[in-house]
């Protein structure tokens, strides 16, 4: 299937992300696996649900698994549900957040982005994760993917021309695109 | 304060059998503990019933007395014992010859040790490494220590007992060299205060070391670090052994909804030893040496790691500490340094906890004159005993607390209090209700040793807030909320740092964001 | 970490969120029902320890999957209940003859005007709902005198080079015919032919939801062995109905540990076949500009989890007269035989009054008031039912809809 626009992510800065496009008339598909963390006392659907009356495709309780590019470009990615139905796009946004959702995976040791085996920003070895004390400044919840200077994911340090992230999945230091700067690089093709 | 038969120092396992011992031969007994009931290394174990098995090669008097206490903590404390049997795995590069000499010595010690095939091996526990090549079975059980001490505090009480929690004792009251008596303080109040006995029995732990300085005593004791992981759940069913030389992370034990893996061994300074934790460094090395005992922990949930100190006690005649003894140890200060009223109970495991404080009380009771035999073995303890939970009649809110507190929870007022409180432990308000009157609690941390209230998947993160609120209203201390809050997730960060990774690093950002905000 | 670790259902993954709570239609209407966090994850960890905490209030789950669908963990909480009734819950005489689709429906279809008559008579009904529960609101989904599978065998599908396997399922052979009808009638269109697979069994949904899961499995391995040999033949397998589909790709190999690894990339409903076929430009059909259809689209519990719902809607945006209302995803209630039972008739009614409401509104936005043409469009036969019985719309697969805008 193919769209203007992909958002992966459903959560607050995945619908907001989607709001940007739909005002934007683009067609727009929303990839949303679970909820945020924020939702917990509302109906959780609520803005996912929002973004379908407003004309979104949104794929709910569907999961990015991986990715296909091609010459610093995203051209389609596929989900759990739809995994013989590449989603293509001119342009993708990533939005799936940090750890609770996914977003970053972690092992003993490293950590990393699974979609698309973005650059994460953080200090290898778990014992560098944390703080003993609970209250104070968490080093990992400063953790995340790293972006150019406008705000497009970096993999193997080089820029992907078509990607953004938005959101709990940027390093705190990363830069964050604004949507004029999307919508001219989304025009400029 | 009236001047009592006994005074027994420390409120985890070994002094809380004690206490039950001196109340029921009648002897006026309080029980002093400077923190909350099962705070030390009682509560840091593995929860292990021991058979004996592991002992019986090096130390037959210790399998005997283990597999002796084995059958009575069964028959005593049905609640807190669950009879899952257990094994003893040889791997490919063990020796199947020790595993022969393994079984020999077993049966020379009354251990019913029964060899099996690995085939057989694998039909009873299909998570042990089906690479085995060979297999004993032997009566390992898992045991709840937290229950179990309760169980003896409660009990003690009943039969007339004094428990005393949160009061430190900084020293002893001395008459012509004589110990008659203690001085303790209480937080908050800097003047100590002397409670009066005629005999005082330190069952302190590692910490008697510190405590029996004050007496002019020295005991050659060393503290030694052991760490454990808990899984999220039941991996294996039985209690999972390597059958070697004891080493490291060689013990798979089911403990209540969970496993449990360890330990280490390690010598560490006195200085730690009120802030033990386990580091990552040890949690990879428990995680290396398990897998090979159960393949499927390589890719577990792991929910905390945590440690304990085991106190070692140099035997006396030896200089240098290079012989340690964890068999029981007595000391009786009276012929030993000269110093009358006082008696030291140390080593033994959980498992002979009841034959130490037997063995410390019978010592008592004759320097006391005191004829009444010990009955400990005889007496089932408070919630042993049949109490059903298999049935559509009885409600799903009860049965997690019938499974933990078994013919206790008669006492408990499930009418008014069968809202589950803590989800992933099922513990219900009328546990809440009965722990907060019966055993008294500070903080969530002391209502989690005798709920399982917090000790879940979520460690807290999710309910915790319920959780303070309704202590704080059954504490009847309103304000206090945010600072049970505080003092328990501090708490539990503790254990989750050494395993921050994967599923328990996802728990740590939902911890971080759902209780952090708001501070 | 992985997607599936080792515990069954991804059980570990649990971070006690509650999002699923949250989503549950069962947990907004019922008290009994602890919600799927508590028997689901929760109960496991208790099972594992000792089947004697099974909980018998897990009869309530509706097996909708709303939980999986909304868990941010990917765990398979539903899996995980359905699993826990399989291995641990009794079953009633009643549950039998709901839960026996097939062989109830074989035996009642020779008799089907006699059966239809009977099921349908007032005080049978009150008989129903005193001795065997089934409640007496409910109409029993009538019989049809002819199957499926003997008119299909009559049909002439040799003239194609390319052919699909068609998985029909219970409710297509013995209640409504027209339905596999209409699918020959599209997959002929599309330059394919029908084969019947050699051995069809009843999915074994309802088995499964009356905790007869060795039954279940034994009509699995049937119908499995059946697909691998059509799969061999170069053919795909076609269904109609979300629940079968569902219930053979996920819960074969999550629940019954059936493993269907290889019969899985085939085995799908109409739609997405289609879909693709016309995407991909192998397939062209020309629909009919004169048929004007208002059609609220209803994404069954089972479609929802699939996630296939934007293959139908693709389809039937195609249609030239078609006006489409995209419903929000609610479930109608019923999950099955769950909703025929009489306990279990007020809970159903009651989860599904959003989704009633919803067609109502539906129907305002479409200005088809009193518009014959106006239909409600699903792929779940038992949403059917409930929908038709509850708000008296008519209820179309659509497959249905897309062979009658054939040209």
């Amino acid at each position: 299937m193919r769209f203007d626009a992909i958002v992966i992510g459903g959560g607050q800065a995945g619908c907001e992300a989607t709001a940007r496009l739909l005002d934007a008339s683009l067609k727009v598909c929303l990839i949303s696996a679970g909820l945020t963390m924020e939702d917990e006392n509302t109906d959780p659907w609520r803005e996912n649900r929002a973004m379908a009356q407003r004309g979104a495709t949104v794929l709910r309780g569907d999961r990015a698994v991986s990715a296909v590019l091609e010459a610093g470009k995203v051209l389609s990615v596929r989900t759990v549900n739809l995994d013989d139905e590449p989603l293509e796009a001119a342009l993708f946004i990533l939005a799936t957040g940090k750890y609770f959702s996914r977003g970053l995976l972690s092992d003993m040791e490293h950590i990393y982005e699974p979609v698309f085996g973005a650059d994460v920003d953080y200090i290898p070895g778990r014992s560098h994760w944390y703080d003993q004390d609970f209250s104070a400044p968490q080093p990992f919840l400063s953790f995340g993917v790293k972006t150019d200077e406008r705000g497009r994911v970096l993999i193997g340090g080089k820029s992907i021309g078509n990607l953004y992230a938005t959101g709990d999945i940027l390093a705190r230091d990363a830069a964050e695109a604004d949507w004029a700067q999307i919508m001219n690089d989304y025009a400029g093709k | 304060m009236k001047e009592f038969d006994v005074i027994v120092v420390g409120g985890g396992i070994t002094g809380a059998a004690t206490a039950r011992d001196c109340a029921m031969r009648g002897l006026s007994t309080l029980l002093i503990e400077r923190s909350d009931i099962c705070d030390g290394a009682s509560g840091r174990n593995h929860g292990l019933l021991h058979s004996g098995a592991r002992y019986a090669v090096t130390d037959k008097e210790g399998a005997e007395e283990c597999i002796r206490e084995n059958r009575i903590l069964r028959r005593i404390a049905s609640n807190c014992v669950e009879p899952t049997g257990g094994l003893f795995i040889t791997l490919p590069g063990d020796s199947l010859e020790y595993q022969e000499n393994f079984v020999r010595c077993c049966r020379d010690a009354g251990i019913d040790a029964v060899p099996i095939s690995p085939k057989e091996a694998l039909r009873l526990e299909p998570a042990v490494n089906p690479e085995l090549i060979g297999a004993v079975k032997v009566p390992d059980a898992s045991v709840d220590p937290f229950r179990l001490t309760d169980a003896n505090i409660i009990d003690a009480m009943q039969h007339g007992a004094t428990i005393l929690k949160f009061h430190t004792v900084t020293g002893f009251v001395r008459n012509n060299g004589r110990v008659c008596g203690v001085r303790v303080t209480k937080p908050g109040v800097i003047r100590s205060q002397e409670i009066r006995a005629r005999m005082v029995v330190l069952a302190a732990g590692i910490w008697t070391a510190g405590l029996i300085r004050e007496a002019g005593i020295n005991i050659g004791m060393l503290p030694s670090k052991g760490a454990l992981v808990i899984f999220g759940h039941r991996v294996a069913g039985m209690v999972i052994n390597r059958c070697r030389k004891p080493s490291n992370a060689d013990i798979l034990v089911p403990g209540d909804v969970v496993s449990v893996l360890g330990t280490t061994s390690d010598k560490v300074p006195f200085e730690g030893i009120d802030d033990m934790r386990a580091t990552p460094e040890e949690v990879d090395l428990l995680l290396r040496e398990g897998v090979s005992l159960v393949p499927a922990l390589s890719h577990t949930r792991i929910i905390r790691a945590y440690a304990g100190v085991r106190p070692l006690v140099m035997a006396d005649s030896d200089g240098d500490g290079r012989s340690v003894s964890r068999g029981i140890v007595v000391l009786d200060h009276e012929q030993r340094d000269g110093v009358p009223g006082l008696i030291t109970i140390t080593g033994g495991k959980l498992t002979t906890c009841r034959l130490m404080a037997e063995m410390v009380t019978d010592a008592v009771c004759a320097k006391l004159g005191v004829k009444a035999v010990c009955e400990t073995a005889l007496r089932p303890l408070p919630g042993s005993g049949k109490a059903h939970k298999d049935d559509e009649e009885v409600p799903y809110f009860k049965r997690a607390a019938i499974g933990r507190h078994g013919t206790e929870v008669s006492r408990m007022d499930f009418d008014l209090g069968h809202e589950i409180i803590c989800e992933c432990e099922q513990v219900t308000r009328a546990e809440i209700k009965y722990a907060v009157k019966t055993l008294g609690v500070r903080n969530i941390s002391d209502l989690r040793r005798h709920t399982r209230i917090g000790m879940g998947t979520c460690q807290g993160s999710f309910c915790i807030k319920k959780v303070a609120a309704v202590l704080a209203e059954e504490l009847g201390e309103p304000l206090r909320e945010k600072e049970f809050i505080d003092e328990y997730l501090q708490e539990r960060w503790k254990g989750i740092t050494p395993v921050f990774w994967g599923d328990s690093l996802r728990e740590a950002e939902y911890m971080q964001r759902t209780h952090k905000d708001e501070i | 970490m992985q997607e599936n670790n080792i515990s069954a259902g991804n059980l570990e993954q649990c971070l006690k969120c509650n999002l699923c709570t949250l989503v549950c239609p069962m947990m907004a209407v019922n008290a009994h029902y602890p919600g799927p966090k508590k028997a689901g994850p929760d109960g496991e960890r208790y099972r594992l320890k000792d089947p004697q905490y099974y909980d018998y209030a897990l009869k309530y789950c509706l097996n909708c999957k709303r939980c999986e669908v909304a868990c941010p963990s990917g765990v398979m909480v539903g899996d995980i209940i359905q699993a826990a009734r399989l291995r641990y819950a009794g079953h009633n005489l009643r549950d039998w003859a709901l839960a026996n689709t097939d062989l109830v429906g074989s035996l009642a279809s020779p008799f089907a005007p006699v059966v239809n008559g009977v099921l349908g008579l007032k005080p049978v009904k009150s008989l129903m709902h005193a001795f065997m529960g089934v409640d007496s609101h409910r109409t029993f989904p009538s019989y049809s005198a002819r199957r499926f599978t003997s008119w299909m065998r009559r049909q002439d599908q040799g003239g194609f080079d390319k052919f699909v396997s068609f998985f029909h399922g219970c409710y297509v052979n013995y209640n409504y015919p027209q339905l596999g009808k209409d699918l020959v009638r599209l997959v002929n269109a599309a330059g394919y032919g029908v084969h019947l697979l050699e051995k069809e069994k009843c999915c074994g949904v309802a088995l499964m939801s009356n905790s007869m899961g060795a039954q279940a499995r034994r009509q699995g391995e049937i119908n499995l062995a059946s697909m691998r040999k059509a799969i061999a033949a170069g053919e795909d397998i076609l269904t109609v109905s979300s629940t079968c589909t569902f219930t053979m790709r996920d819960e074969y190999p999550h629940v019954l540990a059936l493993e269907n690894a290889e019969v899985r990339p085939h085995l799908m409903l109409l739609s997405k076949w289609l879909y693709q076929k016309m995407e991909s430009g192998e397939v062209s059909l020309r629909f009919r500009r004169d048929l004007h259809l208002k059609i609220a689209y209803h994404t069954s519990c089972h479609m929802q989890k699939l996630g296939w719902r934007n293959f139908t809607l693709e389809l039937l945006r195609k249609i030239p007269g078609v006006e489409l209302v995209e419903m929000d995803q609610q479930c109608c209630g019923i999950a099955g035989t769950f909703g025929f039972k009489k306990e279990n008739y007020a809970y159903s009614q009651a989860i599904g009054g959003r989704l009633f409401d919803e067609i109502g509104a539906a129907r305002v936005a479409l200005g088809a008031q009193s518009d014959p043409g106006f239909v409600v469009c699903t792929e779940c036969e038992t949403c059917k039912w409930q929908i038709e019985m509850s708000t008296g719309v008519p209820v179309m697969n659509p497959v249905s809809i897309l062979a009658m805008a054939l040209e």
